[in-house]
């Protein structure tokens, strides 16, 4: 298994577009995931801290916001105190009702509206006489209330305090129709204008609702607290508004954990807390990075498409390639684009075209070669047989025999001019009278007995055939058929019609040879090729003529030996009835 | 051709049709209105409820309310060139009658298109404002004093809210005079401790006795010589301020009902602690009856009959006009919307409801309102649930019709025939009082802001020296302001103008 996984991966590595991903994938994908995780963490890190320490700040910036919209109290009390007309009234200085009311209605009442409406989160603000005065008695006139009206255990007289009321029932709500929610109450002593004695009670109640409203920022996120005696109420977010929750109030104080952040500044009595969330923000980012590498594998597909797409041409090529296994490379045929694989492509068509041509000229080249080899073949004569042949003649002159001195010339020089002509090619009627010239001549030189007759079919047509093929036959019978010196020999030359061509049996009544030497004899003409004349061999002339008979009309034809009845050897020559078409590719031959 | 003809036909029918529907779709949505309230007391900021939502289904038009922060808030408009497309007043009408400020209507029907045939008596109310004789702000709440003789309703006036229950208790069966009033009041003083005999509101405070005592609520009255004189020097409110004195100095008026805001004056009252309380007839007593029976369903507040010679003279042009500013974006809608609006459609509607579900009429063409309608008031959801606020063009009629409706026969009783009776208008005084010259407006403004005060103090006095003492500082106050340079105006401008209102009226039935 593991070799086939490798052997798996080794092929797969061998590809192109898998090499393209690798290289995607480890040089360009995970260096830059890598690099953007690290950097965006850093960048988040960085971010996450300076936020913290914004909202810490805006936390800071809030509770003193806070602490000073708490001290507005202080504004409103010495507003108060600084009122003279006020004063007076509260200490019973005007003389006739009259007068306090021109004071309360010109002065007092101006005076209340202009602290209203200056401080928008007063929500209700009473004065408690120690001293009697002609308004302020029944309820009409809100603001002003006797002493014994004041119930709050926390106040002591000459004494400040301050609470925060969470529940209705806290504090002295006003008769109209003020809003709900928790009151921050703040007592405070009212002098005389000589600061010799106390002449009201002050009593502000602040609305946290709108304090929180004003002061704490609408986006913070996280958990707040509004903590008061051991207390904490949670301020909640309603219609992006705050809302001091005072009915779902904690017992303890909420504590920091790994997840959240917990920042806690005093106001005033009270202690302002904010649980900030921290997890929930990392584990967003952490996603985020999660999906990243995710949402880079899109380019990775599609980058793997394109790479798809591109190479494609290159396999089919490559392909192409492959299928021409070791042979002779053929040109691509297929489409080819306008770039450098293209190049690739033209350059191949270019090779492949220059491959074969330089193979049809070495082919020419052989060709050229064998037909001169062929030349020399076709054209070579025994200098012994020319020498003898001469000296025959010399020796009829000699002996004044010119009529047969004439008749030998006559047919030495027919036989010459056959045998050094150029011509490849030839007919039967030449090659029987160039075999007999030659029969008579071996008779002048030699003086033996030679019966020598040629036959042939009615039915045999009038062929091409090479130059030559004839004459080294009958050569080869008389040369290796003749046993004794005045032993005849009959050599007969039968043309019949065969199968596929035309059969020149040459037979003679010699000595013949042996079945094995008759064996191997056929072998070599089976796979003979041209023999060049450097290749001395007892039966060379046998094999020329048979390679130039397979070179001529195919590899289907040539010679054939036999054994001759009673005695002697039976050449068959197997020629075609017309020249092969094309003798291109001979490496057969 | 003609297949392409008829593509082509297809094609700008198709045009037509989408052009049709978004012509269509924008004419559901309503056209708005710029509106300034100048009235900073304004029970409503915005134009939402049943009625308002009725009034849009029927005009095609909402409104958007803008309600004066305070009384010099319209000055600032004017002054930054913010006007909006209306403004609704009942101050300041002499400003606003401006062709540099507002259209005239006849200049805007004319314009528009728009036929309107304004009544004689709304055209004469509004031409004793005009500078031009031409109209720029038609008055609401208008009547005269025939209309009045053909109604069962009471004008708007001043009124005592009385606990009947309380006088039951005592034996009282009827109060005739100031002094059995008064009698009434000192034994509530002597009799129920827990109870203050009378509180009053800021607005109408002592509206009421100076009916009571013949004076009526016009600001001049005229003497047996045919001069008029400034009220706070005739002898009958001296009479008035000295009754209030007695009544004070007897324990039966606390100084902080003066002290008191319209808001919570009546807190007296409605939590058990007062026996009576003055104010007006616009259903005052109908909301503190509703409050009484919440604590005792025995308890039972009623408006006193008018006492014998008690005089209800008004100037009753109308309250609060409305006019059309040269801002206005489309003033042809303003013009249309007004216009519906004095039709009794546009009354009705914007005063009752809806005819058929919020009221009905009975024979005598008054309305009977719903059972949801008579819940929601006495929940104290009337204004918020129906919102009746944007009665711009209703006659006093209409108006007094309704609230009256409202209530139950029993409480009214027969104190508003009485009242209806003796309720006389007077707009040539109105009429003067608009056309007085620049100096004598001063006088009259500088009179008008302090009076109050002075009539606090006199109340207040603590003795017969110390009331003489304040009574004679207001009228050294008066003569120093040169109150008879006014009062000598009017003596001659007053017989004037009632000279040319008869005219102009017969003028206008009579074209």
């Amino acid at each position: 298994m593991k070799h086939r996984i490798l052997a798996c991966i080794r092929v797969c590595m061998q590809k192109t577009t898998v090499r393209f991903m690798l290289f995607y994938l480890v040089l360009v994908l995970l260096p830059t995931v890598a690099f953007i995780n690290m950097y965006a963490s850093n960048l988040h890190r960085q971010a996450v801290n300076e936020q913290r320490y914004e909202k810490q700040e805006a936390f800071r910036l809030s509770a003193q916001y806070f602490a000073r919209s708490l001290e507005e109290i202080n504004l409103v009390a010495e507003t108060l105190q600084s009122s003279t007309p006020l004063l007076t009234l509260l200490s019973g200085g005007y003389p006739s009702a009259s007068d306090e009311l021109y004071a309360y209605s010109a002065y007092i009442q101006p005076l209340f509206d202009q602290v209203y409406s200056t401080h928008p989160s007063l929500d209700a603000l009473y004065l408690y006489r120690l001293y009697p005065s002609y308004i302020g008695n029944n309820g009409l006139v809100q603001n002003l209330c006797d002493y014994s009206d004041l119930t709050y255990p926390c106040y002591e007289e000459g004494d400040s305090c301050a609470f925060l009321a969470a529940a209705p029932g806290q504090f002295r709500h006003r008769t109209d129709e003020s809003p709900e929610g928790a009151r921050y109450v703040c007592l405070r002593s009212l002098y005389s204008s000589d600061y010799t004695q106390v002449v009201a009670v002050l009593e502000m109640q602040l609305r946290v609702d709108d304090i929180l409203q004003s002061v704490l920022p609408v986006n913070g996120g996280g958990l707040l607290y509004l903590g008061y005696e051991g207390v904490y109420y949670p301020i909640a977010q309603r219609d992006a508004a705050y809302h001091l929750d005072t009915e779902h109030p904690l017992e303890h104080k909420p504590v920091a954990s790994k997840d959240t952040l917990l920042l806690e500044t005093p106001v005033a009595e009270m202690t302002l807390l904010w649980q900030l969330p921290l997890v929930g923000a990392y584990g967003e980012v952490n996603q985020s990075f999660v999906l990243m590498p995710m949402l880079m594998l899109v380019p990775m597909a599609l980058f793997w498409l394109y790479i798809l797409m591109y190479t494609r041409a290159i396999s089919r090529f490559s392909r192409h390639i492959h299928a021409t296994g070791g042979g002779v490379p053929q040109p691509y045929e297929g489409a080819v684009r306008e770039d450098e694989f293209g190049d690739v492509i033209r350059e191949y068509n270019v090779m492949t075209r220059t491959i074969e041509e330089l193979i049809a000229s070495v082919q020419e080249a052989e060709r050229l070669k064998n037909a001169a080899n062929y030349y020399a073949m076709t054209s070579q004569v025994n200098p012994h047989f020319m020498f003898n042949t001469l000296e025959n003649i010399r020796m009829h002159i000699e002996l004044e025999k010119y009529q047969d001195a004439n008749q030998m010339l006559f047919t030495l020089s027919r036989f010459l001019r056959y045998n050094i002509s150029l011509r490849e090619e030839s007919s039967l009627e030449e090659e029987f009278e160039h075999a007999r010239n030659y029969v008579l001549i071996y008779q002048y030189r030699i003086h033996h007995m030679i019966t020598f007759r040629i036959r042939r079919d009615d039915d045999v047509p009038g062929i091409r055939c090479p130059v030559r093929i004839l004459q080294p036959i009958v050569e080869n019978s008389l040369k290796h058929g003749i046993t004794g010196l005045h032993d005849p020999i009959h050599v007969d030359v039968h043309a019949w019609c065969g199968e596929d061509g035309v059969c020149i049996d040459v037979t003679d009544d010699g000595c013949g040879m042996s079945d094995e030497t008759l064996t191997a004899l056929n072998a070599r003409l089976e796979t003979a090729t041209l023999r060049r004349q450097d290749q001395p061999d007892e039966h060379v002339g046998l094999e020329n003529v048979n390679a130039r008979i397979k070179y001529f009309y195919g590899a289907a034809y040539g010679l054939h030996l036999f054994h001759a009845e009673p005695r002697g050897m039976l050449c068959r020559i197997y020629v075609g009835l017309q020249k092969k078409s094309s003798q291109k590719g001979g490496r057969s031959v | 051709m003609k297949r392409r003809a008829a593509q082509l036909c297809r094609l700008l029918c198709l045009l037509a049709v989408i052009v049709l529907a978004h012509g269509a779709a924008r004419a559901e949505e309503p056209r708005v209105v710029s509106v300034f309230i100048n009235h900073p007391w304004f029970p409503v900021q915005d134009f939402i409820g049943i009625i308002p939502e009725e009034i849009t289904r029927v005009t095609g038009v909402t409104l958007e309310i803008t309600v004066a922060q305070d009384m010099q808030h319209l000055n600032r408009l004017i002054a930054q060139d913010k006007l909006p497309d209306i403004v609704y007043t009942s101050t300041m009408l002499e400003r606003m009658n401006n062709p540099a400020l507002c259209y005239s209507y006849d200049e805007l029907l004319e314009a528009c298109g728009l036929t309107w045939d304004i009544p004689a008596q709304l055209r004469a109310n509004a031409l004793t404002y005009s500078p031009d004789g031409r109209i720029y702000g038609l008055l609401n709440n208008y009547a005269s004093n025939e209309d009045w003789q053909h109604t069962t309703a009471v004008p708007m006036t001043a009124s005592l809210m009385i606990r009947q229950d309380i006088l039951d208790d005592m034996g009282v069966e009827q109060i005739r005079t100031v002094d059995e009033l008064k009698a009434v009041y000192l034994r509530v003083k002597e009799e129920y401790s827990h109870l203050v005999p009378l509180t009053f509101d800021k607005t109408h405070r002592f509206n009421f006795f100076r009916c009571c005592f013949g004076l009526g609520l016009l600001p001049f009255q005229e003497q047996e010589d045919g001069t008029w004189l400034y009220y706070a020097r005739d002898e009958r409110y001296l009479d008035m301020l000295a009754w209030l004195n007695d009544l004070y100095r007897a324990g039966c008026m606390i100084p902080d009902s003066f002290a008191a805001t319209d808001g919570n004056s009546s807190l007296l009252y409605k939590q058990d602690r007062s026996f009576s309380f003055s104010s007006c007839t616009q259903n005052t007593n109908l909301f503190l009856h509703n409050e009484l029976i919440q604590i005792d369903e025995s308890y039972c507040s009623v408006e006193l009959y008018p006492l014998d010679g008690a005089c209800y003279d008004t100037q009753g042009l109308g309250w609060s006009a409305s006019f059309i500013t040269r801002n206005a974006r489309d003033p042809q809608t303003c013009m249309e919307l007004l216009r519906w609006m004095y039709s009794d459609q546009g009354q009705h509607l914007t005063e009752w409801g809806r005819e058929g579900i919020d009221y009905t009429l009975d024979a005598d063409g008054l309305p009977v309102f719903s059972e949801d309608v008579m819940l929601s008031v006495a929940n104290d959801t009337y204004n918020r649930t129906y919102n009746p606020w944007f009665y711009f063009g209703t006659s006093a009629i209409v108006e007094a019709e309704g609230r009256c409706a409202l209530q139950a026969d029993a409480l009214s009783g027969s104190a508003y025939d009485e009242i209806r009776r003796r309720y006389r208008i007077l707009p040539w005084v109105t009429a003067a009082l608009a056309q007085m010259p620049e100096d004598c407006r001063l006088i009259y403004d500088r009179i008008t802001a302090s009076i109050d005060d002075y009539e606090a103090k006199i109340i207040l006095s603590a003795d017969e020296a110390d009331f003489q003492r304040n009574l004679n500082e207001m009228l050294a106050y008066l003569e120093a302001l040169q109150v008879e340079t006014i009062e000598q105006h009017l003596s001659v401008s007053i017989p004037e103008q009632y000279a040319q209102y008869q005219l102009r009226m017969k003028e206008m039935e009579h074209p």
